[in-house]
């Protein structure tokens, strides 16, 4: 998992960006099936799960991990409406 | 007279369709009644492809959306029409049980656990964001 390069939080943009497009991909996948969808949310929960493990949890570990989640989910829902597909 | 569907609509034109299954299947006495096989395999061929065809309608208006209750709300409406398929379907299953309708039954059931989850996890969502979270976690939306 590479370093939040740029500034604005403990997930950089770039990473928000990325998290977005996977959940993008099984969130609203017109097939919840496709094994595309599946891909895309098994690296979604890895990768959330790794961010709370390393960079959230040991600087605010009151903040449960369902929690997080949640409100990283609702970020990819704005960032979403912001850069609706084309 | 507006263009633009809606979700509502959308599972009106849908019901309809689910309904003439269980019509088309109760009128025949068996599935080895001449015709009885072909005319419900068509149907379940129908209404597979409306309910897939639903289900993408679905996420599209989920996605579109800014208020989880939104969301929660056309996934709730989209599992209970998965719901009314299914049974349907496991009405007439027995009678019909070489013409697509177990396969039927399989991929509704997957598709309505998929509606179920993202309506759970829609309400968990707007219950976690009632709590506060540390500034700083996340970049800024501009």
């Amino acid at each position: 998992m590479p370093e939040a390069a740029d500034p604005g939080g403990l997930v950089s943009a770039d990473e928000l960006r990325e998290l977005a497009g996977w959940f993008d991909e099984f969130e609203f996948a017109f097939d919840p099936l496709a094994v595309r969808a599946r891909e895309a949310e098994a690296k979604f929960n890895d990768r959330v799960q790794k961010l709370y493990k390393l960079r959230v949890h040991p600087l605010h570990p009151e903040l449960a991990y369902p929690v997080f989640l949640n409100h990283l989910r609702q970020k990819c829902r704005q960032f979403l409406h912001r850069n609706p597909p084309r | 007279m507006s263009a633009r569907l809606s979700w509502e609509e959308i599972i009106q034109d849908t019901l309809p369709e689910i309904r003439e299954l269980g019509r088309v299947g109760d009128a025949y006495p068996s599935a080895d009644h001449p015709g009885a096989c072909e005319a419900f395999a068509r149907r379940v061929q129908i209404a597979e492809s409306v309910l897939i065809n639903g289900y993408g309608w679905a996420a599209k208006f989920a996605r579109r959306t800014g208020s989880l209750s939104e969301v929660a709300a056309i996934w709730r409406r989209m599992s209970e029409l998965c719901g009314e398929t299914l049974r349907e379907l496991a009405r007439l299953r027995d009678k019909y049980p070489h013409c697509g309708t177990p396969e039927l039954y399989d991929r509704v059931l997957d598709y309505k656990l998929a509606c179920d989850k993202r309506h759970d996890a829609a309400l968990e969502e707007q219950e976690c964001l009632k709590q506060p979270i540390p500034e700083g976690l996340f970049p800024p939306m501009n």
